[in-house]
């Protein structure tokens, strides 16, 4: 009889440790431990911001147009911003005196074509050109130029410091044989912080 | 009383002054941000704060987009157009939440399903997510209708991803305790009816 109570108590007190054992195992916070230590601490933290903000000029906000085109093959045909009476572009990207930052620029336009599907091949057909230094009959360049891409960015002009503008012009070519039409795209400028890739 | 002459005058000379900056009006859009790399747990929502701002001359709609290397993880609220007064300066940004889900991306070594007895060895690389938040006009700018492109600004921040791994060990407690409570229940009522019996 005294066995029996014994093994009754001991299986209740090992219940009791399992549910002490339970509890405590999902509330860390009640283990007992063994040594007392005393730490003194205290936060530091540095927040590093970076801003940049750009506009395009007048021109440029209005589209890049190419106006009416009557004879093919046309060779790298002026935007009509491309020269103004004193042979400056009208087209820029100013990047803001409030920027921290100084910025690369990139350019990608999606598909130049008409609402009926006809296409202009981006591809040696529609170029531009920048300049972050010079805005006069000679820069930007047709030579030095680069043609639109429609998959991902193209990188220009580098390090576009802030309170600065950059350049452009731009240039379209029409194979003989093209369909005739109004064709039409978007050009996408976007700035980066100086390194940095340009994405998609 | 100011003559006429006066008048004129002053008008011309506010046509001269006025006219060149209404023609030279800009617009654009600017971002503002505080972080490029983030430690992120899977499984979890997290947030971070983006600043757009405009400090030039004319209003613009502007939305917050994602590159196409974040769209699996980032989704909520982020395309939402917001409209930036002209010459707000950075400080005084319009504040907009990226919010995103990063699903579980680690795969957990489970004895029974997917679920139980598992356990998390960290093995495999670390899985990062490299892309940008980019603000851009809401619209592109410029005449349709004739030959040639409208346009479209933006700006962009780098960001990254990081998704952190939890190394845990397979946990056997559910089981060891779930036997003992069985011995120790059982072996509670045996020897108590035992003893009713006798």
């Amino acid at each position: 009889m005294d066995t029996e109570n014994k093994i009754l108590g001991v299986m209740a007190a090992i219940l009791v440790v399992l549910i002490v054992g339970t509890i405590s195992t999902f509330m860390p916070q009640l283990q007992i431990t063994g040594a007392q230590t005393y730490t003194q601490q205290t936060t530091s933290n540095a927040t590093i911001q970076y801003y940049i903000s750009i506009s395009s000029s007048s021109n440029l906000s209005a589209g890049i147009n190419f106006g009416t085109i009557t004879s093919l093959p046309a060779t790298a045909v002026n935007a009509t911003g491309n020269y103004n009476e004193s042979y400056n572009t009208q087209y820029w990207i100013a990047v803001s005196s409030d920027s921290n930052t100084p910025v690369d620029l990139c350019v990608k336009g999606d598909a130049f074509n008409t609402s009926g599907g006809d296409e202009i091949d981006l591809e040696n057909n529609y170029n531009w050109s920048d300049n972050s230094t010079t805005n006069d009959y000679d820069w930007p360049d047709l030579a030095g130029s680069y043609n639109l891409t429609n998959t991902t960015y193209l990188k220009g002009t580098t390090n576009v410091a802030a309170g600065d503008s950059n350049f452009y012009r731009f240039w379209l070519s029409v194979p003989a044989a093209q369909a005739a039409g109004t064709y039409n795209n978007t050009v996408y400028f976007k700035a980066i912080q100086t390194g940095q890739p340009c994405g998609s | 009383m100011m003559d006429s002459r006066k008048l004129a005058s002053i008008a011309l000379l506010m046509c001269f002054v006025l006219l060149p900056q209404a023609a030279m009006a800009s617009k654009g859009v600017g971002i503002v941000w505080s972080t490029q790399t983030e430690a992120v747990a899977e499984n979890a929502r997290h947030c971070i704060n983006y600043g757009v701002y405009n400090p030039w001359d004319e209003d613009v709609t502007a939305v917050l987009t994602v590159s196409d290397t974040l769209r699996p993880v980032i989704t909520g609220e982020y395309s939402t157009p917001t409209f930036l007064a002209a010459g707000t300066m950075h400080d005084d940004a319009k504040q907009i939440q990226l919010c995103f889900y990063v699903p579980k991306v680690y795969t957990d070594d489970c004895l029974v399903g997917n679920m139980l007895f598992c356990e998390q060895t960290c093995s495999e690389p670390e899985v990062r997510y490299d892309g940008e938040v980019i603000v851009m006009e809401a619209a592109p700018s410029g005449q349709t209708g004739a030959m040639g492109s409208t346009t479209a600004l933006g700006v962009s921040a780098p960001l990254t991803l990081r998704v952190t791994c939890n190394e845990y060990p397979r946990d056997y407690t559910i089981i060891i305790v779930g036997v003992v409570c069985v011995v120790a229940v059982g072996g509670y009522y045996y020897f108590r009816i035992r003893k009713k019996k006798k």
